[in-house]
C-alpha cells in the first residue's frame, strides 16, 4: 500500500522546526551561568590529561537541555533520512521501519540518559560488555540504533529506495537527456 | 628477529604492494573521467572499503585513542555518529548523485552542484571549497605519516638520525606515485587493501587490548571510574554539549565530505549501494573499536600507576603497540596506520586535482581544459608538494598554519557541502542564493572561529556552529527567494 499525495516535500519544515529547537535550548542553556568545570579541567597529577570533576554539578540545570537536544538531533536524522526517499515509494512499510527505528533510537537514547542520572544520584553502577552501563548503552546500543538505518536500506533497497519502476524511469531519462561525456582524452 | 626490522619490513612490503597496485591501475587510466570517478565501473566491495577508508583516517588509529586517552569517553560520539552519518548520507545523496553522475556524465562534486543549481559560481564556491579543505588535511596527513616513519626509523641504529624531511619526502613520494600513475582506480584499488589491513588490525588490537588488565575492559573501565568518575561515563571529560556538538557536526557532517560523497558516484550499478552501506558501517565500526579499546586501555594503565604518563596524547597508540603486542601484530598495526592515512590522502588528492584541473577553469571559463588527463597528474603531484612544504614549514615555523587549514576541513566541508548537496538534492525549492550563501557563510565562520580563536561556550566544536548557522539561513533564504527552475533531467532524477 502506497501513500500518494504529489512529489512535494514537505519534510522541511520539519527540520526547520527541529533545527530552531536546538538553536532555542542551545542559546539558553549559553545564555544562563555554566557551571564550573563543564567542559572538564586538566588533570591535577598528570600533564595531558583532563578530568570531568563533580558530574551532578556541571550538568545541573543543563537536564532538559541536554535530553532535548539529542533527541531533536535523532529526531532530525530520521526526518533527513525519509526526505530522501522518493515520496511515491514511501509505504505503509516504509513508515512503519521509519516509527520502529526512531522509537528504537529515543528508547536507546532513554536509558543512556537514565541510566547516567541515575548513576549521578545513587552511585550505583554496573558493567556492560566492558564498560559501565550509561556508556555500554551508549556505545554499543546508540551505534547499534544509527546502524538500523543501514538495515532498511538494505532489506527494503528493492521496495523503497531503488524499484524497479524508478530503474525503469532512470532509463528514460537517460536516454532523453544524456550528454556526452565530458573527458576528452 | 630485532622488532624495529619487522615492523619496518611490513611498511616496506605494504609500500610496494600500493606501488605494484598504481602500476596496474595505470594501464586502467585512459581518460579524466577514469582518473577522477573510474569510469563509474567499481564493483561494490571496492566501493564501500574505499568510502570506510577514506572516512577512518590516521586520526583513527592516532588522535582517536589520543582523545580518549585526554578527554575520556567524549570523542567516541565521533566514532558512533558514524553509523547515522553513513545512513542519512547514503539516503539523501548516494542514489541521487549516481544518477545525475549517469545521466550528466559529472565527474566532480562542484559538477554535480553546477548541475543541481544550474550556477557556476556554486561550482566556483564548492571547488574552491574544497581545495582550502583538501590542502589543510593533506598537509596534516603528510605530516602524521612522516612523523611516523621517522619515530620508527629512528629506533634503528642505521637511521638514528634521520631526519623529518627525509620521511616526508620518502612518504610523499610513494602517495604521488601511485595516485599520479593509477588516478582513482589505484587510489580505490589501495583503498581495498587498506581497509583490509584496517580490519585485519583492529580485530587483533581489540582483543589484545581486551586482554592488558585480568579482568577485560571492564577492570579498564573500573580503574578509570575510581581516578574520575566522569572520564569513563558517557559524555567523558568534555560534557554532555561538547558531545553534542560532536555527535550533530560528525553525524550529519558525513553527508557533505567530498572524499566520501564522490565515491557514491563511481560504483557499476545503483543498486550496488545495498551492498556497499553496510560494508562501509561495518568497516567502520570494527577498526573504531581500536580508536576506543586503546585510549581506554592506555588512560587506565596511566592513572592506575602501572604505566608512565605519555609525553603526548597522540603516542597512545604507539606506546600501547610496543608494551602489549608481537612485532608482528605491530607490523600490521603500523602497516595499517600509513593504510589509514594514505587512503585518506589519497582521495583529497583526487578530489583537489578535480577541483583545480576541472571545476575552477570551467566555472571561470566556462569549458573544460584541454588534455584534462594529462594536467590532473601534474596538478596531484603539484598539490602534493605544495602539501608537503607546507606541512614541513608548518611543524617548523607556524603550527598555527596546519591548525587554521585544519579548521577547513570536516567542519568546512560539512557546513559548506551538508546543505548544498545533501539537503539540496531532495529539496526542489533550494535556491542557488540559498546555496552560495550557506558556502560563503560556513567559509567565514569557520575561519572566523579558528583566525581569532574565539571561545565557544561548553567546548562546543567551531564547525558545529558553522554547520547549524548554514543549514538554518539556506533553508530560510531557499523559503523567501522566489522558486527557481530546475533543469528537466535532474528535477526528474530528484522525484526518483
Amino acid at each position: 500500500m502506497k501513500f500518494r499525495a504529489g512529489t512535494k516535500k514537505r519534510e522541511i519544515y520539519i527540520v526547520l522546526a527541529l533545527l530552531l529547537v536546538i538553536i532555542l535550548f542551545l542559546g539558553f542553556s549559553v545564555f544562563k551561568s555554566m557551571p564550573p568545570a563543564a567542559s572538564g579541567s586538566p588533570h591535577p597529577e598528570i600533564s595531558g590529561m583532563r578530568i570531568g570533576g563533580d558530574g551532578s554539578a556541571r550538568i545541573k540545570g543543563l537536564e532538559t537541555a541536554s535530553f532535548i537536544l539529542f533527541a531533536a538531533t535523532f529526531l532530525l536524522f530520521t526526518t533527513l533520512v525519509i526526505s530522501g526517499v522518493s515520496k511515491r515509494n514511501r509505504t505503509v512499510r516504509f513508515w512503519i521501519w521509519m516509527l520502529i527505528i526512531t522509537g528504537a533510537i529515543l528508547f536507546v537514547w532513554c536509558q543512556v540518559f537514565d541510566s547516567y542520572m541515575s548513576y549521578l544520584s545513587t552511585g550505583a553502577l554496573r558493567y556492560i560488555l566492558g564498560f559501565p552501563e550509561p556508556t555500554a548503552w551508549m556505545i554499543y546500543g546508540l551505534w547499534g540504533g544509527g546502524a538500523l538505518y543501514a538495515v532498511v536500506y538494505v532489506i527494503e533497497f528493492r521496495k523503497i529506495i531503488y524499484t524497479k519502476e524508478d530503474e525503469e524511469t532512470l532509463r528514460n531519462i537517460v536516454e532523453e537527456f544524456s550528454i556526452k561525456g565530458e573527458e576528452i582524452e | 628477529m630485532d622488532r624495529q626490522i619487522i615492523i619496518l619490513s611490513f611498511i616496506f612490503l605494504y609500500m610496494i604492494l600500493i606501488i605494484m597496485v598504481g602500476l596496474w591501475a595505470m594501464r586502467r587510466t585512459k581518460s579524466a573521467s577514469d582518473f577522477f570517478v573510474a569510469g563509474r565501473s567499481l564493483g561494490p566491495i571496492v566501493v564501500g572499503m574505499a568510502v570506510f577508508s577514506s572516512t577512518m583516517s590516521g586520526f583513527g588509529f592516532v588522535g582517536g585513542p589520543g582523545l580518549v586517552y585526554s578527554t575520556g569517553i567524549s570523542s567516541v560520539w565521533m566514532a558512533i555518529s558514524n553509523s547515522f552519518g553513513f545512513g542519512v548520507g547514503f539516503f539523501l545523496v548516494a542514489k541521487r548523485i549516481r544518477m545525475i553522475a549517469e545521466v550528466r556524465k559529472t565527474i566532480s562534486l562542484p559538477d554535480v552542484v553546477a548541475a543541481r543549481y544550474g550556477s557556476e559560481t556554486a561550482r566556483l564556491l564548492t571547488a574552491i571549497t574544497i581545495v582550502l579543505g583538501v590542502m589543510g588535511y593533506l598537509a596534516t596527513q603528510i605530516l602524521a605519516m612522516a612523523i611516523v616513519l621517522q619515530t620508527l626509523l629512528r629506533a634503528t641504529e642505521v637511521f638514528a638520525d634521520i631526519g623529518l624531511v627525509t620521511c616526508v619526502v620518502i612518504s610523499s613520494t610513494v602517495l604521488i606515485f601511485y595516485c599520479v600513475t593509477g588516478g582513482i582506480i589505484a587510489s580505490v584499488y589501495t583503498d581495498l587493501i587498506q581497509g583490509c589491513i584496517m580490519l585485519v588490525a583492529g580485530v587483533l588490537v581489540v582483543i589484545t587490548a581486551a586482554h592488558v588488565f585480568d579482568g577485560g575492559l571492564a577492570e579498564a573501565s573500573s580503574v578509570i571510574l575510581n581516578n574520575d568518575s566522569e572520564t569513563i561515563m558517557p559524555f567523558g571529560t568534555i560534557g554532555i554539549f561538547g558531545c553534542f556538538a560532536w555527535f550533530f557536526l560528525f553525524g550529519l557532517g558525513l553527508a557533505g565530505q567530498p572524499q566520501i560523497v564522490t565515491k557514491m558516484m563511481m560504483n557499476r550499478k545503483i543498486s550496488d549501494n545495498r551492498f556497499i552501506l553496510p560494508l562501509s558501517v561495518g568497516g567502520y565500526a570494527i577498526s573504531a573499536m581500536l580508536w576506543i579499546s586503546v585510549g581506554v586501555v592506555m588512560r587506565a594503565l596511566v592513572v592506575g600507576n602501572l604505566h608512565l604518563p605519555l609525553s603526548t596524547a597522540d603516542a597512545a597508540t604507539p606506546a600501547f603497540l610496543s608494551a602489549f603486542t608481537n612485532p608482528w601484530l605491530a607490523g600490521i598495526v603500523f602497516a595499517s596506520l600509513f593504510a589509514a592515512i594514505m587512503s585518506t590522502a589519497d582521495a583529497f588528492l583526487n578530489i583537489g586535482a578535480a577541483a583545480i584541473i576541472h571545476d575552477i577553469p570551467r566555472a571561470i571559463k566556462g569549458r573544460v581544459i584541454k588534455r584534462e588527463l594529462f594536467w590532473a597528474r601534474w596538478a596531484t603531484i603539484i598539490l602534493s608538494v605544495v602539501a608537503a612544504l607546507f606541512a614541513i614549514y608548518s611543524f617548523y615555523m607556524n603550527d598555527r598554519l596546519i591548525a587554521l587549514l585544519g579548521a577547513f576541513g570536516w567542519g568546512t566541508f560539512a557546513a559548506a557541502l551538508v546543505p548544498v548537496v545533501a539537503i539540496g538534492l531532495n529539496w526542489k525549492r533550494a535556491s542557488r542564493k540559498g546555496a552560495i550563501t550557506a558556502i560563503v557563510v560556513s567559509l567565514i565562520i569557520n575561519f572566523a572561529l579558528e583566525l581569532f580563536e574565539l571561545p565557544i561556550p561548553y567546548g562546543m566544536s567551531g564547525g558545529f556552529i558553522a554547520l547549524l548557522v548554514s543549514t538554518l539561513l539556506f533553508i530560510l533564504i531557499s523559503l523567501l527567494t522566489k522558486p527557481e527552475k530546475i533543469p528537466k533531467d535532474i528535477s526528474r532524477i530528484m522525484d526518483i
